[in-house]
């Protein structure tokens, strides 16, 4: 990593559904304050790889290390799942917000539950995560009453609020109509300058080239091709990397 | 007797002081079983939805038994069965229980529970499925705890959904806890009956039982719309643009 401070190593990471090897032996580093794109087909395992990382997903082996917690995926105790979980926070493609609270609730649950922090103090602080995403107008609002782009801003508001040392995005746009992908991106490129350490998996190319610090590429359970983002766009490595790219980049569209 | 009518209104107005002496009875055996097959059927539902192992074979022989065999069948097993297995228990580890004081209305606590337990564990399992796997994600995600999860996310939103189920589960209770006659315990029918086998004006008796148990429905009924209208406002707390 080039004396760059490490955030995530994941070493040997396999993952199987029953007789399905989705991930066949990953390994991941991801520095501090980085963003990473994670590219691939769907069924190439991205979204199963970065749900590993927070073990919403237990993979059968492999180890990761996230600052000085490190863990052997094989035998994970209850307590280091909590401990990983308290230093990420996820981002879900179907934004997963809490139907029976508003947008304020669903940002202060995390605040009150976990982080044992007064409720007025934690409603004041969903307050200004609220501000921050755009929605200082929505406090009030159920999810139901909300769209989808501002859902998914309440729910990355969450996820901010928990200040986690990596935030996992899994497909945050792809649920969303065109028109409201633009203001959750927005959004994303703003956290990204803050300097907190992002991993995206995503099929927004504008977002990876233009965003992104790093990209990888994934395939059938591998990763084929890593490169720092505008290196992975102006010179792929791999054919198959090339031949994605060419199925899923505009410019080569064919009419 | 009956001379000038039908029904002897009279005897019937003379009876409901005595038939409602059977209302607490009625009504103590249905709350009681509610409450403690709610909390059954909360903990058989949990077993089914984690497929606790050997839990779960437990789980599905209960289940199976209780809604495979009549009510009725259980109140006799529960009120004949319980005291020998006591008398039993106690003979080998020398107990001193009296178990002739242990009153009838006891065993039928036990027998409306396991029996309220089991229907009820499929209607919370299912209220407790009907909060989508995301938001359990999204919550374990935060770093909370199973139990937070349980309490915070899903138990406030299943609540809403299984209340409609389980007010029905509660009005068929509440009838059914006149099977409990058949072991002597004096709730609404009991009272009707003996009343009645004095007089022979069965058909009296059993219209004035038949109108309480209405009127108790109606107002439980009544209570229960108020109740979920309660619930459901809290929950869309309606915001106008």
């Amino acid at each position: 990593m080039n004396g760059v401070l490490s955030m995530i190593e994941i070493r040997g990471l396999h993952k199987s559904f029953g007789r399905n090897e989705v991930l066949r032996g990953v390994d991941l580093d991801v520095a501090a304050g980085s963003v990473v794109a994670v590219l691939g087909p769907s069924g190439s395992g991205k979204s199963t790889l970065l749900r590993c990382i927070n073990l919403l997903e237990h993979p059968q082996s492999g180890t990761i290390k996230m600052g000085e917690l490190q863990l052997d995926y094989g035998k994970v105790r209850r307590k280091q799942v909590m401990e990983l979980r308290k230093k990420t926070a996820m981002v879900f493609q179907g934004f997963n917000l809490f139907a029976h609270r508003t947008a304020l609730g669903n940002v202060a649950e995390g605040l009150v539950v976990v982080k044992k922090m007064g409720r007025k103090e934690a409603f004041e602080t969903a307050r200004t995560y609220l501000e921050k995403v755009g929605l200082g107008d929505r406090m009030d609002y159920y999810p139901s009453q909300l769209s989808g782009g501002q859902q998914q801003r309440v729910a990355i508001a969450r996820a901010l609020a928990m200040k986690p040392e990596v935030i996992l995005f899994d497909e945050p746009t792809s649920a969303l109509d065109p028109e409201l992908v633009q203001e959750v991106l927005g959004v994303m490129k703003k956290i990204a300058k803050t300097g907190i350490t992002m991993v995206v998996v995503t099929h927004e190319m504008s977002f990876a080239r233009d965003v992104a610090t790093d990209v990888i590429f994934m395939d059938q359970g591998t990763i084929i091709e890593r490169a720092p983002a505008e290196t992975f766009f102006r010179n792929p490595q791999k054919a198959r990397t090339r031949q994605f790219l060419q199925l899923i980049t505009p410019e080569n569209y064919v009419i | 007797m009956q001379g000038n009518g039908l029904l002897d209104i009279n005897y019937m107005m003379q009876l409901i002081p005595r038939v409602a002496a059977g209302i607490p009875v009625s009504l103590s055996i249905a709350l009681v079983a509610f409450v403690v097959g709610i909390m059954l059927g909360f903990a058989t539902a949990l077993v089914k939805i984690y497929k606790v192992p050997v839990l779960l074979q437990i789980a599905q022989v209960y289940v199976s038994f209780m809604r495979g065999t009549p009510l009725l069948v259980q109140i006799f097993l529960s009120y004949y069965g319980i005291p020998m297995v006591l008398r039993y228990l106690s003979g080998i580890y020398g107990w001193s229980i009296d178990i002739s004081s242990i009153q009838a209305i006891t065993f039928m606590y036990v027998s409306f529970s396991l029996n309220v337990g089991a229907y009820l564990s499929e209607t919370i399992r299912s209220a407790i499925l009907s909060v989508g796997k995301g938001q359990v994600e999204a919550a374990e995600s935060l770093g909370m705890t199973a139990p937070q999860v349980m309490l915070r996310i899903v138990i406030p939103q299943a609540a809403v959904v299984a209340i409609p189920n389980l007010g029905n589960s509660f009005i068929a209770l509440l009838k059914d806890t006149s099977l409990a006659f058949a072991a002597s315990v004096p709730e609404i029918i009991g009272q009707a009956k003996i009343a009645a086998a004095r007089s022979s004006k069965f058909f009296e008796a059993y219209i004035v039982a038949a109108a309480m148990y209405w009127l108790i429905c109606i107002i439980f009924e009544q209570l229960m719309i108020f109740g979920e209208k309660r619930l459901r406002r809290h929950e869309r707390g309606v915001v106008n643009d």
